[in-house]
């Protein structure tokens, strides 16, 4: 049988407000469905966390859940200039200095270099799964399939001999229910980025993350970033970003058939059917 | 009108040969406010990151085949629309609605596809979905 193009016009004017619907940076675990739940288990975050209020709530494309990319100036990171001057090298696919067409950004992402710390924090939370003994906390994070290890046992070290993707984190219990997370020793400038709008982080930044266990079932997951050279002074990128416990037997990559990885012969087969579009021309 | 298509035609040849690598990207070539509905066999399906894509011929008019491109959201993201792998097959004839770009090439970022079967398969980009 052969097909006809039945309607090449434009057939109806749609409203476009549900992208990443889960993007709406509701503010904390006070605005999710709040049920009935145990206490939070002492000096424990182990188990598989979501995002509390939609699957799509951590993916966090306009920049990191309480500092978006959006000009309000509330949401305006205290740059240095050697931040700003980092910031403008940086052709972001996503937030308000988007550059268009796609073909001019310079996003390590695009070509599957790793996200690195914090942007690991700052994109694509999805399915998280804490496993933790005496020793250490080990974070499994769905997008790239990546983990880190938070080390309980020791101190940072004093010197870093290299630093990496992922950094040196060590974690310490404020109480019974909040684990503090001290990372240095990260990749940063101008390898890697600190959120999808191009935000830059430095190889000096020491980033601290807060997990609140505020009962059995929810999590708070908060992260500041402390990087003199590419700001003047500590802010808050996450506040209080609620996670949700999930069943210990889900398995996620059953549930998504496919692992999230950025396999550069996918991006390629991306590319040559659609990425770039824009920049052709009638 | 035949010649309209057989240009798209030319144009999307061009564009497959010619495009530099770029990347994963924003909204901001396609017409995220517009619907096209067009009708078609499917050519290639790819369940992958960072966005799946489907590719499908049209027939005009005057029998030229015009090739689409459609993106759709990643594995991940799919799922939770109750799309599967093997949701699409290659040979299907489908009825497509996408969100055009705007420069007119017929690629465009995918909104809801009629199966064979009748069943419609949705993703976020519909408005009330």
């Amino acid at each position: 049988m052969r097909f006809r193009l039945v309607v090449m016009g434009v057939l109806a004017v749609v409203a476009f407000g549900a992208n990443e619907a889960g993007l709406s940076q509701q503010s904390g675990a006070a605005k999710s469905k709040k049920a009935a739940s145990a206490p939070a288990p002492r000096h424990d975050l182990s188990g598989i966390w979501a995002p509390a209020t939609a699957p799509g709530a951590g993916i966090q494309a306009k920049g990191p859940y309480s500092m978006p990319d959006d000009g309000k100036p509330e949401h305006n990171p205290p740059y240095s200039a050697l931040g700003l001057k980092a910031l403008a090298t940086h052709k972001a696919l996503e937030g308000q200095h988007a550059v268009f067409p796609s073909t001019l950004s310079n996003d390590p992402r695009s070509i599957c270099d790793p996200l690195g710390f914090p942007r690991a924090d700052f994109y694509q939370i999805r399915y998280e799964q804490f496993i933790q003994n005496d020793r250490e906390i080990v974070l499994l994070y769905e997008f790239e399939k990546r983990w880190r290890s938070i080390w309980l046992d020791r101190e940072l070290p004093k010197e870093i001999p290299d630093n990496r993707w992922y950094g040196y984190s060590v974690g310490k219990w404020a109480d019974d229910t909040t684990l503090v997370v001290q990372t240095v020793g990260v990749v940063g400038e101008p390898r890697a980025w600190l959120d999808e709008t191009g935000r830059p982080i430095s190889e000096d930044a020491k980033i601290e993350e807060r997990f609140h266990r505020v009962d059995r079932d929810t999590l708070e997951w908060t992260v500041t970033i402390d990087d003199p050279q590419m700001y003047t002074k500590p802010w808050v990128a996450m506040d209080k970003f609620p996670m949700k416990l999930q069943p210990p037997d889900l398995d996620i990559w059953a549930k998504y058939q496919q692992e999230m990885i950025c396999a550069p012969s996918d991006v390629k087969a991306y590319n040559d059917s659609i990425g770039g579009f824009e920049s052709e021309s009638r | 009108m035949n010649r309209k298509f057989l240009g798209v035609s030319v144009l999307v040849v061009m564009a497959l040969f010619s495009l530099s690598m770029s990347a994963h990207h924003g909204n901001a070539g396609v017409e995220m406010t517009k619907n096209v509905v067009v009708k078609g066999v499917v050519t290639d399906w790819r369940w992958q990151n960072p966005h799946s894509i489907l590719k499908f011929d049209v027939t005009a008019d005057d029998s030229s085949i015009v090739h689409w491109a459609a993106e759709t959201n990643n594995p991940a993201d799919m799922v939770e629309k109750g799309w599967t792998a093997k949701s699409i097959k290659v040979g299907d004839e489908i009825t497509v609605t996408l969100h055009p770009v705007k420069n007119g090439l017929p690629v465009g970022i995918l909104v809801q596809v009629t199966l064979p079967d009748g069943k419609t398969l949705r993703t976020q980009y519909l408005k009330d979905n």
